[in-house]
């Protein structure tokens, strides 16, 4: 309700526009909004939320953004979100200082978002991507920490006919991620990475790099469960559980545009010390044709996650209490998350106008038995497939 | 709102909008001292957000028969995906999208008041002395 309230301010809002023929203008608005409806097939598990129900809460979002300039190379933007899904805060999304010393440097400071995956900073505004959700196997996983507090350096410069965007960040994260239904509490004390795109022509190479240091998961209930761990004296277990490590994570894309085919594909591999956030080798690829104002798109996407398993030591039948820690050390291993999945989505896209686009998607999901896929499964769901269909339709609106 | 939507679907539909080869651009830049000649891929960046010390693009706004002749012959993109490009560059804090201006006249207009300012126009327009073509397509 408080999208549409938000939406409908902006609509009665004369010359709402971001644009005006000023060279540098003092101040501007802008903003993005979507409205997204899915359903899915199954009644035994729910996946990015949906249920098998039509709803329109999982996806919908407004957005607001106000940039001051206050000298041509001085400028503090601020974004502003508003969400209908209750596993994200809405909020202030981004704030911070933004200094272009010459047409080559940028440098930003406050709150940002990272620079990793293609899209990664414009996970929210629908309109710049093709899809109606960006592939779950790598915009969804917990490992990618949408933004992060700190700092942002970005330099151009080209050889010939190849142009080079190179950007490197640092900052810490704070913040509670929800992955297949589990919600963890993720501090990352610190972050840091790099990007380079290389562009020639239709054609762009990207890789990035993530790097997490002094990072701590904390899942509901797991202290009692260390506590009564480091009490027996299972100091293998306690470090198991502990949470405590880093994270380093590789991404490589490729992507072609031309005026009928487009393509677009991206691999991010994660490997990490802890075992919550356990290895990661996602990957996508898409193939669209570009039809008039429509574009029609094929993608497949798939998830490989590599979970260390506790071994759980603890003898069973010789008193209640090691029992019950046997027990515990079993159903906290299986809530982590194993999000193997497969998925075909088939999308389209029709451009309405310069700013208004609607969208139609079908994904195909095919998931692991035995591991989370993503899913969040009900729990009587005991011979639930991991098979499901995803149908989502949607408009998004940048002004 | 779904009448207006079934008529813009049908009118894309039928309408076979296509650039003609007659159809001809040229990109003009308004500089004191003698403009470089810039070859199609160092245009193509310079619109699409480019990091240029000395020149600053200015477009027509979607809809306008030469940015549809721009698109098609110099970016190399579709109006959807350019669109969706600067949708990025707004909301990731990397760039703006460059001046638009709505007729020829305007674009002449802003070119003759801004020094360093590179726009195109039609191939066959009779050009003021202070404006030097720096790319001619076809």
């Amino acid at each position: 309700m408080k999208i549409c309230r938000a939406l409908c301010f902006c609509l009665l809002l004369p010359g709402f526009s971001s644009f005006s023929a000023d060279d540098t203008p003092k101040i501007e608005f802008s903003g993005f909004a979507r409205l997204v409806a899915g359903y899915l097939d199954t009644d035994e598990a729910s996946f990015e939320g949906y249920e098998n129900e039509v709803s329109l809460s999982e996806k919908s979002l407004f957005g607001f953004q106000v940039d001051y300039t206050l000298i041509p190379e001085l400028s503090i933007s601020a974004q502003l979100l508003a969400h209908s899904d209750e596993a994200r805060d809405s909020g202030v999304e981004w704030l911070y200082l933004h200094y272009r010393p010459s047409p080559q440097w940028q440098f930003k400071a406050g709150r940002l978002r990272t620079p990793y995956l293609k899209y990664s900073d414009v996970i929210d505004v629908g309109f710049t991507y093709p899809w109606l959700s960006a592939p779950q196997q790598l915009y969804g996983s917990y490992l990618f920490f949408s933004r992060y507090d700190g700092i942002n350096a970005r330099y151009r410069f080209n050889f010939e006919k190849v142009y080079v965007d190179t950007e490197l960040f640092y900052g810490g994260f704070d913040d509670e991620i929800t992955a297949s239904g589990e919600s963890f509490e993720i501090d990352v004390k610190h972050l840091y990475g790099g990007a380079v795109q290389v562009t020639y022509g239709g054609l762009q190479f990207r890789a990035a790099t993530l790097a997490s240091k002094n990072m701590q998961a904390k899942i509901d209930g797991v202290e009692l469960l260390i506590g009564a761990l480091d009490q027996a004296g299972y100091d293998e277990l306690v470090d198991f559980f502990s949470l405590e490590g880093s994270a380093d994570s590789y991404v490589i894309g490729l992507t072609y545009d031309s005026l009928d085919w487009f393509f677009s594909a991206e691999r991010m591999n994660v490997s990490t010390d802890t075992a919550v956030l356990s290895g990661i080798d996602n990957y996508y690829l898409t193939v669209g044709r570009h039809w008039r104002n429509f574009q029609f798109l094929i993608t497949f996407s798939c998830s490989k996650q590599i979970l260390d398993k506790p071994n759980n030591i603890i003898p069973l039948g010789v008193e209640p209490q090691l029992d019950a820690l046997y027990y515990g050390v079993e159903t906290f291993a299986s809530r982590y998350p194993t999000d193997d999945l497969n998925t075909i989505t088939l999308s389209g896209r029709w451009d309405w106008s310069p700013s208004l686009a609607f969208k139609g998607e079908v994904s195909f999901l095919n998931g692991e038995r035995g591991k989370t896929s993503f899913f969040d499964i009900n729990d009587d769901a005991v011979d639930f497939d991991r098979n499901a269909i995803l149908y989502q339709l949607g408009v998004e609106w940048v002004f | 709102m779904i009448k207006h939507i079934l008529v813009a679907l049908l009118v894309s539909l039928v309408v076979n909008v296509k650039v003609n080869a007659s159809d001809e651009i040229v990109v003009v830049a308004h500089t004191l001292t003698s403009p470089p000649s810039l070859e199609k891929h160092e245009i193509r960046n310079l619109f699409m957000g480019g990091a240029s010390d000395k020149l600053t693009p200015v477009m027509f706004v979607p809809g306008v028969k030469e940015r549809l002749i721009f698109n098609t012959r110099v970016v190399g993109l579709t109006e959807s995906r350019i669109q969706s490009y600067w949708a990025q560059m707004r909301f990731s804090g990397r760039n703006h999208v460059p001046v638009e201006v709505e007729t020829v006249d305007d674009m002449l207009e802003y070119l003759l008041q801004h020094e360093g300012s590179v726009g195109y126009l039609p191939a066959d327009i009779s050009l003021p002395p202070q404006l030097t073509i720096i790319y001619k397509t076809g």
